[in-house]
């Protein structure tokens, strides 16, 4: 070693020189800006412009009216003014409008058959077929809702006014009308609509991926390179204190990212925030070293920087699905329900639904938090197979 | 020519562990795992709290119609809110509480309007729909039935009292996935993303490592003759092919076999539309894989695109809700064109007549990647001939 660089702290702090030796491997290519800050940054724009209308609006809905009636215009009317639904086309027949729904330019499809008005006034009973395509069931389920609402209210109205004709009065009219109503409420749900709820798991995702592929390529290519011994060295021969050193600037990245969600979710979506912030910060903290640390792991197991970066791919983007967010987990099958607890990001969505959004108290909170570190327990159990690996040259140079 | 840089990039793929690992075997667990995770397809009996202060015979009534719908299951009662939310907080299997008020039959006999609340959880987007769908049906059956009791105590028949009930039905019909089954949902489009990410990332890997290892020595004598690039690409091209055929088997035929996703469409259509779409995914592959140098880039750059290529191919999120620049845009990626056009040929089981818009712009997009694909080849076989080139001038004057 040169004896002039053994001037001054910093130079001789173990800790330091690993952690300047890292940044200077950070600023040496492009790689590095890019999955620490350019690619979370265009991740989190696209995300934020992909579902920036909030809740699917106006989808296609084509119209038969073979009825031609006063109602059946104002029907048209109705179900166009509906949030979710649009009449885009009006058609003639049924089989027509199952030609538009085949080359995919509606949804839906309401028929309102001849003699609707007629009947209506004669108090017989009409139905309305309405035909919804529900292989997607998000729009499906949009579709219903507005559909069946603008009929059922059309509906009472009529019936309303029919009481009223006879003599009831508004009230006694309603309740003749709809004898129990009823109320929904939501528990919790900040938006009611289903982007914002998936951004709230998505931004933290793309937090996680870079995380673990970032942490995975700075020990891989120590390992793929052969420079483990020049780490050590730095680090006075500690694993740990090479580790620390190492991970540090990434952390400090990663928690500004995280800041920078948070700024999101809090401030420009409006999440709202009932329970302790402190414990969020907290988790994301702690999720963030959890995946690094499992990075590490990944690379003592393998040994291999490419074989560790495609199991940390699918390992991270697998957590959205179980995290069990989209589809819950009491609904999987055992085995899958027993593999959503082997991700450290199950624990983060529990805790933010309990003290984001739900505002429980802090100690049901902390039972997600606790559990988070024995990850990066798990790791460090194999920081010995890591130094070796580091110093053994029969594991270099894979690829 | 082709024949031989057919076997030679066959062996290339077939020699490296990391590339099977991605182009093989990735998409048989990822398919698998994801689609054993959504096997039960839709939420069933989920637990719900129930306050009954009214305690008579109809909130019973009522209770037990809740109890039987599919959805909810009724397995708590509570006496208040207070206790309805420390058992909702407690258990995190409980999804949601129904409070049906005191004095609720009173009201029903009196012939005054009663409130039942329904409080779903909605910090799960499924559990809150499936709840809240069960608590509409019931309260609306239950109502319903109270009114033609009324009415027909009036004296009118029983189709009398059904169109004075509800004048104007809507009459719904779900056509394809009427059962609304999460994984027939998401899984066949989900395959389609796999497929093009794992070959993207593939292709990308492979290209890497050939120059880390500058493996296209021998190809540059062939590559630079006037036309030469086509075989080279070609032969690429295939290898890749014959190899996702395998998935493709595997994905759309065994996997949709096994988990009884819709397949209403004729394997010939499916095959006609799948075809191009490999072939666009491809090329689009071998263009990019030129600038990555090293053989991690493909993984570290591609990766996170993966969620966003499928949330702007429309599976989930409407097409017309995403920004229409952000939509074009996406169009760079053959899913956003592929994944619409097949989900209708599987899920309808329409003709090829109904997807020749988008057979057309895969068709375009073949063609515009094919022509990418080649310049870069030869663009890259020139820079290897120089790399040579000024090696062997070194090693001479060594």
């Amino acid at each position: 070693m040169n004896q002039k660089e053994q001037t001054g702290f910093f130079r001789r702090n173990p800790f330091f020189r690993v952690l300047f030796r890292e940044i200077d491997r950070m600023s040496s290519s492009f790689i590095y800006l890019f999955i620490t800050l350019l690619g979370p940054l265009i991740a989190f724009i696209l995300l934020l412009a992909i579902f920036n209308e909030g809740v699917p609006r106006n989808l296609s809905v084509a119209l038969v009216d073979q009825d031609n009636s006063a109602l059946s215009r104002k029907m048209g009317m109705w179900i166009d003014a509906a949030p979710e639904a649009e009449i885009t086309m009006r058609l003639p027949n049924l089989a027509e409008a199952y030609q538009r729904m085949e080359t995919g330019h509606v949804d839906a499809v309401v028929v309102i058959p001849e003699e609707t008005e007629k009947n209506i006034l004669k108090g017989v009973q009409q139905q309305i077929p309405v035909f919804i395509n529900n292989s997607n069931i998000l729009k499906g389920g949009y579709l219903q809702k507005g559909i069946y609402k603008t009929l059922a209210t059309m509906s009472g109205g009529i019936k309303v006014q029919v009481a009223m004709k006879h003599g009831l009065s508004e009230k006694q009219a309603l309740a003749k009308a709809q004898p129990v109503r009823l109320h929904q409420h939501v528990l919790f749900n900040p938006f009611g609509n289903y982007a914002y709820f998936l951004l709230t798991a998505l931004l933290p995702l793309m937090v996680v991926v870079f995380t673990l592929l970032s942490t995975v390529y700075a020990v891989g290519t120590e390992v793929r390179d052969g420079t483990g011994p020049e780490w050590l060295e730095h680090s006075g021969g500690s694993i740990i204190v090479g580790v620390a050193g190492k991970l540090l600037p990434y952390t400090l990245l990663f928690s500004v990212l995280a800041t920078v969600m948070n700024v999101i979710l809090f401030v420009q979506m409006g999440t709202p925030l009932r329970g302790e912030f402190m414990l969020i910060v907290l988790g994301e903290l702690l999720l963030i070293l959890a995946y690094q640390f499992l990075g590490i792991l990944l690379v003592a197991v393998t040994s291999n920087l490419r074989l560790s970066l495609s199991l940390g791919s699918a390992y991270s983007m697998m957590a959205l699905t179980f995290s069990g967010l989209t589809f819950p987990q009491f609904a999987m099958p055992v085995i899958a329900k027993a593999f959503t607890w082997l991700f450290p990001f199950t624990y983060w969505v529990k805790l933010f639904i309990s003290q984001a959004i739900r505002g429980e108290a802090a100690v049901l909170g902390v039972r997600y938090l606790a559990i988070i570190p024995l990850f990066v327990l798990l790791s460090v159990a194999l920081f010995p197979r890591l130094k070796r690996i580091l110093q053994n040259e029969k594991f270099w140079g894979k690829v | 020519m082709t024949g031989e840089f057919y076997q030679d990039e066959m062996k290339a793929i077939l020699k490296d562990q990391g590339a099977l690992l991605i182009l093989l075997g990735a998409i048989i667990i990822y398919s698998l795992i994801y689609a054993y995770a959504y096997k039960m397809e839709v939420v069933r009996e989920i637990d719900t709290v129930v306050i009954d202060l009214d305690r008579s015979s109809s909130s019973r009534q009522l209770v037990r119609m809740i109890d039987g719908t599919e959805e909810a299951n009724i397995s708590l009662s509570a006496t208040s809110m207070q206790e309805a939310k420390e058992l909702f907080y407690e258990d995190d299997q409980v999804g949601g509480i129904v409070l049906i008020p005191s004095g609720f039959e009173k009201d029903l006999l009196e012939g005054v309007q009663t409130d039942v609340s329904v409080y779903a959880d909605g910090s799960y987007f499924l559990i809150y729909r499936q709840l809240v769908g069960a608590a509409v049906k019931s309260v609306g059956t239950f109502s319903a039935g109270v009114e033609i009791k009324r009415l027909m105590a009036e004296g009118k028949t029983y189709e009398q009292a059904m169109a004075a009930r509800d004048p104007l039905s809507a009459d719904l019909h779900f056509w394809f996935n009427s059962s609304s089954g999460y994984g027939s949902f998401v899984m066949p489009g989900l395959i389609l993303i796999i497929l093009q990410q794992t070959l993207l990332i593939g292709i990308g890997m492979i290209g890497g490592t050939s120059k880390e290892k500058n493996r296209h020595s021998f190809q540059v004598p062939v590559a630079l003759r006037r036309g030469g690039v086509f075989p080279l690409l070609l032969g690429k091209g295939l290898s890749y092919l014959t190899i996702y055929s395998i998935n493709c088997v595997f994905t759309m035929v065994l996997l949709h076999h096994w988990f009884d996703y819709p397949n209403r469409g004729s394997y010939l259509h499916v095959m006609a539309l799948t075809v191009l779409f490999l072939l666009a995914v491809i090329f689009m592959g071998i263009t990019f894989s030129v600038l990555f140098k090293k053989r991690e880039s493909s993984i570290l750059l591609m990766v996170f695109l993966s969620p966003i290529v499928l949330f702007l191919s429309g599976i989930s999120w409407p097409a017309a809700s995403i920004p229409p620049f952000l939509y074009k845009l996406a169009h760079v990626f053959p899913s956003t064109i592929m994944v619409p056009a097949y989900l209708r040929i599987r899920n309808l089981g329409v003709e090829l007549s109904s997807v020749q818009h988008e057979y057309f712009l895969l068709l375009i997009q073949v063609g515009f990647y094919f022509a990418t694909a080649a310049l870069a080849l030869y663009v890259e076989t020139r820079r290897n001939r120089k790399l040579e080139a000024s090696a062997k001038n070194t090693t001479d004057t060594v």
